[in-house]
């Protein structure tokens, strides 16, 4: 089911204008967004980002993320997505590679 | 131990186990000073850390010891009743029955003790963050307080049994701040933890406009920075019945490839927290967003 106009959408396609990390003491967020579509901007913060993408995740959407991976997030943003086991798969990544 | 306590509290004030001072503070009132049944008088007082009765030694010059305090391992007439299970984790108990610090063990039962720290805790919390941001050299964001207050309730380290009101500021970093990242805190500029970090790739130190003697620490751009903050190791040394020297190991870990890159042996100041707690002086002015945050989190105990 259709709950959106599809022209609609791809009339208001949103664009990323830029990004700001936040050096605010008492800020929760660490990176926001600044959004735009042809009538509106608008701000997300880093942490909406990874709601949507856990989302998406647990929709099945996108596949599930590493358990190293989502542990260093929760850590960074203070969340606890590593804890339901709808968004992650058992890895064994230690010490970590990321490159 | 070198002081002692006239109430069973543990906001009560701590005396220095000396007879001019015992004599102001009991004026040898009963149940501080008693006499037993071949007429010898004793003098009683509480221990700081334990709460169980003990006896002053020394007071009087008839022996040359220097003033100390000795568990009386059994009821006094007119003190709080001796309690075992709390003797074992009181530093200044025997070798053979103290029972060493370790990170598994749990109080069973919430008692009046385990409620006086809660609610220091939750009245204090500003002071707590307060000496434990002096003591290392840091100053963290008020939302990685309520996120180490958080893990100190989840973990129930209000049950810890090595807690007092010395330790508790330390002993809340020690548990609380457990694995949380530096990242976006702000280090004392020239102290060793800020030192150590700088000289690692991929770390910046910003500086502030807020305090010139701090700088906030941030990646270099495009690098992840996994550093944790680890602590280890409480120790509890009656040093000659005496003094007592509390420490724990402070380190920083890089989480990415396990290695440690900061560590450092921190001693605890038996008097820094209870005197910033009584302290009227301004730089002590009460920081109302910590107390709003643990008057949040910290729901009564019981
Ligand atoms: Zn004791």
């Amino acid at each position: 089911m259709n709950i959106y106009d599809h022209n609609e959408m791809n009339d208001k396609k949103v664009v990323l204008e830029s990004s700001e990390e936040i050096v605010c003491n008492n800020c929760p967020e660490t990176v926001i967004f600044h959004l735009k579509d042809n009538n509106h901007e608008f701000s997300m913060g880093l942490s909406t980002v990874i709601e949507c993408l856990i989302f998406a995740v647990q929709c099945g959407e996108l596949p599930k993320l590493p358990l190293s991976w989502l542990t260093d997030v929760d850590r960074a943003n203070y969340s606890s997505y590593s804890e339901d086991e709808r968004n992650f798969y058992f890895d064994d990544n230690f010490p970590r590679k990321r490159e | 131990m070198k002081y002692f306590k006239i109430q069973a509290t543990r906001n009560a004030a701590r005396y220095k186990i000396d007879n001019k001072i015992f004599d102001n503070v009991t004026q040898r009132k009963l149940p501080f000073e008693q006499r037993n049944s071949q007429g010898k008088l004793s003098q009683y007082a509480i221990c700081p850390s334990c709460l169980n009765p003990i006896q002053l030694i020394g007071l009087s010059h008839e022996i040359k010891v220097s003033p100390h305090g000795k568990h009386t391992g059994k009821n006094i007439a007119g003190l709080p009743q001796w309690n075992a299970q709390r003797y074992k984790y009181c530093p200044f108990a025997s070798h053979k029955e103290y029972q060493k610090p370790n990170d598994e063990e749990l109080l069973q039962e919430v008692d009046q003790s385990v409620i006086e720290l809660y609610d220091l805790m939750r009245s204090q919390f500003d002071k707590v963050v307060y000496v434990i941001q002096n003591t290392l050299h840091i100053k963290c964001s008020d939302n990685f307080w309520a996120n180490a207050l958080q893990s100190y309730i989840i973990n129930r380290v209000y049950l810890y049994p090595w807690l007092s009101e010395v330790n508790l500021p330390y002993i809340f970093a020690y548990r609380g701040m457990q694995h949380m990242r530096c990242f976006g805190q702000q280090f004392e500029i020239d102290s060793e933890i800020y030192n150590a970090l700088a000289k690692l790739k991929n770390v910046k130190f910003e500086k502030t406009n807020i305090n010139s003697q701090y700088a906030i620490l941030r990646n270099s751009y495009g690098c992840y920075l996994n550093l944790l903050f680890r602590f280890s190791d409480h120790q509890q040394n009656a040093v000659c019945g005496e003094q007592l020297i509390e420490t724990m190991m402070f380190c920083v870990d890089d989480a990415d490839n396990g290695k440690t890159v900061f560590e450092q042996k921190i001693s605890f100041d038996e008097t820094y927290f209870m005197n910033t707690v009584r302290s009227k002086r301004a730089v002590h002015y009460r920081n109302n967003r910590l107390l709003d945050i643990a008057a949040e989190k910290m729901l009564p105990l019981l």
